[in-house]
């Protein structure tokens, strides 16, 4: 009965918070922008609920206990968790009977996620939430996939759930509208050599074809592809094609690319409207590659 | 292995309460609790991206780190690339 009406994918850099002085190429204000457009146009779509596909960053989890994929579903949440991080610190709901749901349907599909019924968002959820401007008073869900400490599942992993999501937000019983937003990359490297290049020529390549839904294309791109043009931080690329595979392959729209040097990151980010798609349509896309 | 020790001491240094209090005012104390050895707490304590990322800390882990004690992106890139 519910429905996932829109998505969003964007970039999380830190430097959002800490680096905020514009640049005379007016790079960082044209992303601000574009991610408070992506949120208006969020809003237009009337959502009810937020599912995040974000990854930790080792603040929540350590390696004594590491998920590949976690689904978060607190009552409430506090964040961002880096408390010396200049952003306002904001209380989100959560939404514990979607969660409890979406975990068992996801074993029952033997997706053998693992749970956390607390989680302190750090800034890969909170940068983005506070910049679409949108959101924070929705209930929210979020997915965590490691993108960050290898080994890493593999892409097309992160598709396939991001397929299932799809069946599993279309079989949930309430009339729920959903927003998916995936979060992190595009180009970056961090706290390894190469740190400070950006590589507008791959992140504009991957824009332009997870926005063509070339979903199944670009999960064949190699780990050793991934690491020479995108990075480290280029693995979260991960949580852009789980959302994408959600909304089926349908086409998503570029709002803003900025290769921020200053921020160490390609900033992206892109927008899918599916209240014109056909529902149909988006169902078996979803299930025909299933 | 041996880069899981000081993982766990920047994690903690990051979560736990009054930890980084406590490091900032008795560093070589917090690092022998963590069993580091002398090159580990002398990298971590000195704030030695080089040394730290030589020894296999975890990138995102650094990074965090030296953000807090003040190093910028500029120095974190030169250090590393020394590495």
């Amino acid at each position: 009965m519910a429905e996932i009406v829109a998505a969003v994918a964007c970039s999380h850099a830190p430097g959002l918070a800490t680096r905020p002085e514009l640049d005379a190429a007016g790079m960082k204000q044209r992303f601000y922008d574009g991610l408070k457009e992506a949120g208006r146009r969020l809003a237009a779509t009337q959502p009810t609920a937020l599912l995040i596909v974000s990854n930790e960053h080792i603040q929540n989890f350590f390696f004594n206990n590491w998920p590949t994929f976690c689904l978060a579903f607190p009552e409430e949440m506090e964040g961002p968790i880096e408390t010396w991080m200049p952003i306002p610190r904001y209380r989100l709901r959560g939404y514990p009977e979607f969660g409890h749901y979406l975990l068992e349907a996801a074993l029952n599909a033997h997706f053998d996620f693992s749970s956390s019924q607390e989680l302190q968002p750090d800034h890969a959820v909170m940068l983005p939430l506070h910049h679409l401007q949108y959101g924070t008073d929705l209930p929210i869900t979020i997915l965590l996939q490691n993108c960050v400490q290898p080994p890493l599942p593999t892409l097309g992993r992160c598709v396939e759930v991001g397929r299932f999501l799809a069946r599993a937000i279309a079989e949930w019983p309430r009339p729920d509208r959903f927003a998916l937003i995936g979060v992190g990359g595009i180009s970056h490297w961090i706290g390894v050599k190469k740190m400070g290049v950006v590589n507008e020529r791959w992140d504009r390549w991957f824009l332009d074809e997870i926005c063509q839904g070339h979903v199944d294309a670009l999960a064949t791109i190699t780990p050793e592809e991934i690491n020479r043009e995108a990075g480290n931080g280029g693995e979260e690329i991960r949580n852009w094609l789980t959302v994408a595979a959600a909304v089926g392959g349908h086409p998503g729209e570029v709002i803003s690319y900025e290769p921020v040097a200053d921020w160490v990151v390609g900033c992206g980010a892109a927008f899918w409207d599916l209240t014109k798609a056909p529902r149909e349509a988006l169902a078996s896309g979803a299930k025909e590659r299933a | 292995m041996s880069a899981y020790r000081i993982n766990r001491l920047l994690f903690d240094l990051q979560m736990k309460p009054g930890l980084w209090d406590e490091f900032k005012a008795s560093p070589q104390a917090v690092a022998d609790r963590y069993h580091l050895d002398a090159d580990e707490a002398r990298a971590v304590v000195e704030v030695d991206a080089t040394a730290m990322s030589r020894q296999g800390v975890q990138p995102y882990l650094l990074r965090f780190y030296t953000v807090r004690q003040g190093m910028s992106n500029e120095e974190l890139i030169r250090q590393i690339e020394l590495a």
